[in-house]
């Protein structure tokens, strides 16, 4: 305990000292080997620790090094004293939507057509724009994402999705857009539904073994037009709508079509592990209408694990239609009104009693997030949701569904250090944070 | 004050006066019930409170976790059923099981599982069904969404059982409705409103919807002839312009209608048929050159219909032969084999005449909606078998010179009953609307069959008209409209006569299911009417 008698003051600069340092090489330039101690703080551990009251966390090298109620510290580490403060994993945000900025044609309900060399703008959207295939991390526009504010919110982690039909990302972000990185490129599938006919084929189609000389997401009456005009199908991953000239990759492409065994694009192969049940499938819907028309497309395919984003209203309609196995639920921290009433409800709560394995959606309200970033939280508490499945419903809980479990999400040894400082309980409105720490680095401070 | 705006509005025959009277406690409603019905409820309908043993589905949970178990059995006991195609029973029993009635009558044995639902004092009937439907169940733009494959997009993908309308219409008793697909191109005037033009017609083969345009952008792929010229100033090319000419007139489109139910929350069994009616534009088949064009459809098909026989005929005999290719739409090929009926308004005796004439020519199932001067030519619709829609409150002035052959008549419904035609009696406005006059959407549909009786039906042939003859109309009187052994469980239980004005759905049930009650859904006003 020669640490706890360590002069305050030279903690404090030692403290400053850091912090300055670290604006100054912005962060990433800090010696990896820098040990951090937080002590005497409640840490919510997410783990098999549970809550520890009065506990310590030591970081080094990034990682969790140790945790636990008694804690030697080192005497080289830097040590923050956590008394009545609380530590918790750093927040992961399941579903951050970015914008990609490409096709600007499609987006206003007009179309840019290019015939014998001259160009037609055409009204009404193509039907094959909402259903091409987006990698998020193919075409992630750093500057384009809001990276600091999630993160002074605690958001340590976040999963980029974009809208419609998607392969989603997942990044950490940095207070510096440079050294903001993705940390898993190959993330989940995301399809956003409706209940239309053309948005219900999509899931369909792709759910279907494919066949095969048709690749996916080509409706088959479009690859039986195009065999009968002797046309090579496209690569999969080529954005439809590209303009004149961009004649679709031959070679490869069609050679798989043309073998007897063709493999799969990489498209295919993210179905066939959704179709198995060893991906998740995100499902964004609107209405409770398409959860219904949803479950029905599943009825066919039992394996099917999905990832439900849903407002809360909805997802309370068909609440007992889900199967409890294979379902997993995005739901915005928020209070509801019950469907055709004023009554308002807790859905995360009543989800928790039905014990439906349910995610928040955190981090996405920017604004709202950092000047009271457990405000939502703390609300949903105040009304009848457990404390545990409140934090677990931003920390480890998003972690599974994303399959990262193993490295981040709760506060065990070996795991990222991605940890949130609050100056009291994270369930109280007004409680704020004080740090920030991504792989162990202060971040962001109060 | 109040009764005698009633009274005035009415016009109280004096044949009803007298009963009116001696029922001093219900000033109104005899002149809408049926005698027998009235005859059933002798003491003031609605009495008490609603009894809590009817909620028996309160909340969505409870509906859901019921069809997991679909061996369940419902037993509704103690009830007045009517059944309408057969005869009333006092104080019976349903059994309901897989969303099926499995028995009904006296004296039956209710299995010790079952679970009860108590009617007594109550008025069963089976759920009403509305032949003219819209925007209820699916978004206002169902079937017009584009699919990858090119057609409309099809109603059962859009269908929305969370539509508070479907709360409103079964909290009048509407279990089924008739929904018309409105897809583009339809009828005659099937260019598009919203579009300039139509590229299609302009540049044949230049379809703007078709997929491969967005991956295949290379010229020679798709070759609109040679441009001929270049403007002048912005040297742009000058393509083809549509001919000054008219165009010869396009194939009359039927537009095709699908029947839903109003299963509340619940997605299976909520879409039943696909197309069970066609629906033509009044006018689609006046003047000559329409009626040509459509006995040209109508041979069309029936020639495809022998071709194709044919051509199954030679593939059973081992021969290759290419099937005929399919000149006109399911849909009027289905009318052809008479598995649907065309529905066409039509009012004028010379426009029934007409389209009696063309039905009888071309040999289809004729609905005619409207029928306002039906009254002047019952024999002849009768004699072609043709049956009607009617919204008794609809009214049109004779025309001059013609006062005793022309214009509406109150007692239409008395004649199409005496002359035995069928008649299915529909609202005012097809929709759920909150904005237009109140009492002449889709909420007033029992009442408008309470019109019929005013004018002269029985009640039983009233009720007849919003449950057996529309369901018959869509062919599916095998499933709706009446309480039969083996038919959808699709019952009312009402705290009054059916076409009473004052009667409230206490619940109903769909698919065996209950979707709708009274004190817990909140569309129609809850209190205990006893009191007053």
């Amino acid at each position: 305990m020669k640490q706890v008698t360590q002069n305050r003051f030279l903690r404090i600069a030692q403290q400053t000292f850091t912090v300055a340092v670290c604006s100054a090489l912005s962060f990433s330039a800090l010696p990896a080997q820098d040990v951090v101690a937080i002590r005497n703080a409640t840490i919510r551990t997410q783990g098999k620790d549970g809550v520890i009251a009065n506990g310590t966390v030591l970081i080094r090298n990034g990682k969790i090094a140790e945790v636990g109620p008694k804690v030697d510290i080192p005497i080289v580490a830097q040590v923050i004293d956590g008394k009545g403060k609380t530590v918790t994993p750093g927040f992961v945000s399941i579903f951050y939507p970015v914008s990609t900025q490409r096709d600007s044609s499609g987006g206003d309900g007009s179309r840019v057509v290019t015939v014998q060399g001259r160009t037609f703008v055409i009204p009404g959207r193509s039907p094959a724009a909402s259903t091409s295939f987006v990698k998020v991390a193919d075409i992630l526009n750093r500057d384009s994402v809001e990276w600091k504010g999630p993160l002074r919110a605690g958001v340590t982690t976040m999963n980029l999705v974009t809208a419609g039909y998607s392969q989603a990302a997942v990044a950490s972000p940095s207070e510096d857009k440079q050294t903001s990185k993705v940390i898993e490129p190959n993330g989940r599938v995301v399809v956003t539904v409706t209940n239309s006919t053309q948005s219900l084929d999509l899931l369909r189609n792709n759910l279907k073994a494919p066949s095969r000389s048709v690749p996916s997401g080509i409706p088959p009456n479009m690859a039986a037009m195009m065999a009968a005009r002797g046309m090579r199908p496209p690569g999969s991953g080529t954005p439809p709508g590209t303009p004149t000239g961009a004649t679709p990759p031959t070679g490869a492409t069609s050679e798989q079509a043309n073998a007897s065994t063709p493999e799969l694009t990489p498209e295919q192969k993210l179905w066939s592990e959704v179709r198995e049940g060893n991906s998740p499938l995100f499902v964004v819907v609107n209405n409770s209408a398409t959860i219904l028309h949803v479950l029905q497309v599943f009825q066919e395919h039992p394996k099917v694990k999905a990832i439900w984003v849903v407002n809360g209203a909805d997802a309370y309609q068909s609440l007992a239609e889900f199967p409890k196995e294979t379902t997993r639920l995005v739901l915005p921290p928020a209070i509801d009104f019950v469907p055709n009433s004023r009554d308002k409800m807790n859905v995360p709560a009543i989800a928790a009693e039905r014990k439906l394995p349910f995610v928040l959606s955190f981090g996405t309200r920017t604004e709202e997030s950092q000047l009271a970033p457990t405000f939502a939280l703390a609300m949903l508490v105040k009304t009848g949701l457990s404390e545990d499945s409140a934090m677990k419903s931003v920390t480890l809980g998003p972690a599974e569904f994303l399959g990262l479990e193993k490295t981040i999400g709760s506060i065990e040894v070996g795991k990222v250090a991605n940890l949130i400082l609050f100056d009291g309980s994270p369930f109280e409105a007004t409680t704020a944070i004080n740090n920030v720490f991504l792989e162990g680095r202060p971040v962001y401070e109060d | 004050m109040r009764t005698k705006f009633w009274s005035l509005a009415f016009q109280i025959p004096g044949s009803v006066r007298s009963r009116i009277v001696r029922y001093t406690a219900m000033p109104l409603v005899a002149t809408m019930l049926l005698q027998s019905l009235s005859a059933q409820q002798p003491a003031t309908p609605g009495t008490g409170a609603p009894k809590p043993e009817e909620k028996s589905t309160p909340a969505e949970k409870p509906k859901t976790e019921e069809a997991k178990k679909p061996s369940e059995v419902i037993a509704i006991v103690g009830g007045d059923i009517i059944t309408v195609t057969r005869e009333t029973i006092r104080k019976g029993t349903i059994l309901v099981e897989n969303g099926k009635i499995k028995n009904v009558g006296k004296d039956i044995e209710i299995p010790s599982d079952a679970k009860k639902i108590d009617a007594s004092g109550r008025v069963i009937t089976p759920g009403f069904v509305c032949i003219n439907m819209s925007g209820v169940g699916t978004s206002s733009s169902a079937g017009f969404g584009p699919s990858p494959s090119g057609g409309p997009g099809k109603l059962a993908d859009e269908l929305n059982p969370f539509d508070r309308k479907i709360q409103v219409s079964l909290a009048i008793g509407i279990t089924s409705g008739c929904v018309q697909i409105r897809s583009g191109g339809g009828g005659r005037f099937g260019r598009a409103e919203n579009e300039g033009f139509d590229f299609t017609e302009r540049f044949p083969e230049f379809d703007p919807d078709d997929a491969t345009l967005a991956y295949f952008d290379a010229p020679e792929e798709r070759d609109y002839g040679v441009i001929q010229r270049l403007c002048a100033c912005c040297n742009l090319p000058i393509l083809p312009t549509e001919p000054i000419t008219s165009p010869p007139p396009s194939p009359i489109l039927p537009q095709k209608s699908s029947v839903v139910k109003m299963s509340y929350g619940v997605l299976k069994g909520m879409f039943v048929k696909d197309s069970a009616f066609l629906e033509l534009t009044p006018g689609a088949l006046t003047g000559a050159s329409n009626q040509a064009a459509w006995r040209d459809q109508i041979g069309k098909a029936k020639k495809y219909l022998k071709d194709q026989a044919a051509h199954e005929q030679a593939t059973k005999e081992g021969k290759r032969e290419q099937p005929p290719r399919k000149p006109v739409s399911d849909e009027i090929l289905s009318l052809v084999k008479r598995e649907v009926a065309l529905r066409i308004t039509a009012n004028r005796v010379s426009e029934i005449r007409d389209q009696l004439d063309l039905a009888k020519e071309l040999s289809y199932r004729l609905v005619i909606a409207g029928g306002l001067e039906a009254w002047v030519i019952p024999k002849e619709i009768a004699a072609a078998g043709a049956s009607l829609t009617i919204t008794p409150r609809n009214r049109r002035e004779a025309r001059f010179g013609e006062e005793e052959t022309s214009g509406s008549w109150i007692e239409l419904p008395r004649v199409l009953e005496q002359s035995g035609i069928p008649f299915a009696v529909e609202t005012l406005e097809d929709a759920v609307s909150a904005v237009g006059l109140a009492g002449r959407d889709l909420t007033s549909l029992p009442l408008e069959a309470a019109f019929a009786v005013r004018g002269g039906a029985s009640e039983s042939r009233a009720l007849a008209a919003i449950t057996i003859v529309p369901a018959t109309m869509l062919g599916l009187q095998d499933r709706i409209g009446s309480i039969e052994v083996g038919k959808d469980a699709d019952l009312l239980i009402l705290n009054g006569p059916p076409l009473d004005y004052r009667t409230y759905v206490e619940s109903a049930m769909v698919n065996g299911k209950v979707v709708f009650t009274r004190p817990e859904d909140k569309v129609l006003p809850v209190y205990d009417r006893a009191q007053n």
